[in-house]
């Protein structure tokens, strides 16, 4: 049961050579999203929801395709083109927009050396310099220049360093060797001195260090633990088990290997027709749950109030999909494009109809278990647009409010269901 | 939830089984058409079927390799992973099995 985790690290079937790990790195150019939104407070919130207020062709585009909506019944095309123009017009908007934009976490260098205070910066320095001095002058004496008064080659080191013990000077009475090897004696102090600044500083960085994870073990046991045993950065799908038993890590292959895996798994192996299947009529368990009198439609549940509280509650610093359009940048939308895109989504559900950019999703990988060749140890998630999630989750609330309110569900069901229908049952 | 019924078990002193079940891969297998089917013969209304079935027929999605995406992969089964409809189709499709293990002389 318990395994130390020391034997797992050192097991770890992923772990290369540092030769390897540098053929592995992809190519940098083709990283997708590999920019973050740093934490946005209420000032940056407040100018981004004013900068996209004055923006004149955001307004224009709202404004325009209100009015094409209201003026006829609107084709699939007019709903395409509208929702397609909404969308170029806010990620111009968010382009210009002054969004804390900042490259990706994991490429941040750390400091490579102990950090050193000003001071402790300047006295190892000069340290380093004095024992140089002494070395030279020590080499010269032996050569036969003659030295000179103190005050003359000697800057005073440890005045300038604020030193508080200055170090014992050869005295000028003695013969060339005598000097020489007293001069040798004081450089090879002011060496020691300053790796013992050296030494101090990188002990403190590392102690500070030590604190900060005991700090965070602390807190945060099983993921400190984790983050000190993991294997670094996250495996990543450089090269691939092919059908025929080979591995391979050309690029075409991978991304065909890796699309026919999921072509598969997506599609069903054989059409399944539900309305042909013989149920008995009497414990027809679809039947049986039937709602008393269901409403004709439920069209008219997406309203403004409804939509505008959806975009209020969209994500902040997610990822966003394949068209780039940010969460922070739908919730600070102005209300006339609020007012566009509850329309527009009255217009999607009645027509039965979803523009063909809405269905796009870019679907990232996340290494799950075992070996990192195969495309089934990774995690799909699928990254939609912002547009598309906000429709979804209007959707999600119409059609589980009905849900609820008509009693459809077994009450064994408990996954998934929002949290009051578990009170329901306790009262 | 079941804490409570454990509790209960307890107090009254009777044998209690409980079962957990796994679905491997349960949200990738759903066909849209018995989802659709389903919502029909539930009694959705006809608009509700059609919104749901616009937002899966048709869809798309490309898998992000470290050398790029690759082509469009078509989504013909399954829901779509980390939306947040999928959790709410993903019962519409289980809530039949769990009426017929209800039902019926069947427990």
């Amino acid at each position: 049961m318990h395994r130390p985790l020391v034997s797992k690290v050192m097991l770890s079937p992923h772990r290369k050579g540092p030769s390897e790990d540098a053929a592995r790195q992809p190519p940098a150019q083709v990283r997708h999203c590999n920019y973050d939104v740093q934490k946005i407070d209420k000032n940056t919130e407040a100018a981004l929801a004013e900068h996209l207020a004055s923006d004149p062709a955001l307004a224009l585009c709202s404004a325009d395709g209100l009015a094409l909506l209201t003026a006829e019944t609107p084709s699939a095309k007019t709903l395409g083109d509208v929702s397609t123009s909404l969308v170029d017009a806010l990620l111009a908007a968010q382009r210009k927009s002054s969004l804390p934009l900042v490259p990706d976490r994991a490429t941040g260098s750390r400091p490579t050396r102990p950090n050193m205070s000003r001071v402790e910066g300047k006295r190892h320095r000069f340290l380093l310099r004095a024992a140089e001095d002494f070395n030279v002058r020590a080499v010269r004496a032996l050569d036969g220049v003659p030295y000179l008064p103190e005050a003359c080659y000697f800057p005073p080191y440890h005045a300038a360093v604020g030193d508080p013990q200055p170090p014992v000077l050869p005295s000028p009475d003695l013969d060339p060797e005598e000097w020489a090897a007293a001069a040798h004696a004081v450089a090879a102090d002011y060496r020691a001195r300053a790796t013992r600044i050296l030494n101090h500083a990188s002990w403190r960085a590392a102690s500070a260090g030590a604190r900060a994870f005991r700090k965070r073990l602390s807190k945060n046991r099983m993921g400190t633990t984790r983050a000190l045993f993991s294997s670094g950065d996250p495996e990543s799908l450089t090269e691939v088990n092919t059908p025929d038993g080979s591995t391979s890590r050309d690029p075409d292959t991978v991304k065909s290997v890796v699309s026919d895996y999921f072509t598969a798994l997506q599609t069903p192996d054989s059409e399944v027709n539900l309305s042909t299947v013989p149920w008995e009529l009497d414990l027809d368990p679809c039947t049986t749950a039937k709602p008393a009198c269901p409403p004709a439609r439920l069209g008219n549940r997406i309203t403004r109030d409804l939509v505008a509280t959806t975009i209020a509650r969209s994500p902040k610093r997610r990822a966003p999909g394949p068209d780039g359009l940010l969460g922070e940048t739908l919730r600070c939308a102005p209300s006339a494009v609020v007012d566009l895109i509850a329309r527009l989504q009255t217009e999607y559900w009645d027509g039965g109809y979803l523009p063909t950019h809405l269905k796009e999703s870019v679907t990232t990988l996340l290494h799950k278990k075992g070996v990192p060749r195969e495309p089934g140890n990774y995690r799909p998630i699928a990254l939609a647009n912002t547009l598309a999630k906000t429709y979804t989750m209007v959707v999600q609330t119409v059609l589980s409010d009905f849900m609820e309110e008509s009693g459809m569900l077994s009450v064994g069901l408990f996954a998934t269901r929002p949290a009051s229908f578990a009170w329901s049952l306790e009262s | 939830m079941v804490t409570g019924v454990l509790e209960d078990a307890t107090l009254a002193k009777r044998d209690i089984n409980l079962t957990y079940v796994d679905f491997s891969s349960a949200f990738n297998t759903v066909p849209h058409s018995a989802l659709l089917e389903i919502m029909r013969r539930k009694g959705f209304p006809e608009d509700a079927i059609a919104a749901v079935g616009a937002i899966y027929s048709e869809s798309v999605t490309s898998a992000l390799t470290p050398y790029g995406r690759t082509r469009p992969i078509p989504i013909l089964r399954g829901t779509i992973q980390g939306d947040c409809l999928s959790p709410l189709l993903w019962n519409i499709f289980m809530d039949p099995l769990l009426r017929w293990l209800d039902t019926g002389d069947r427990r």
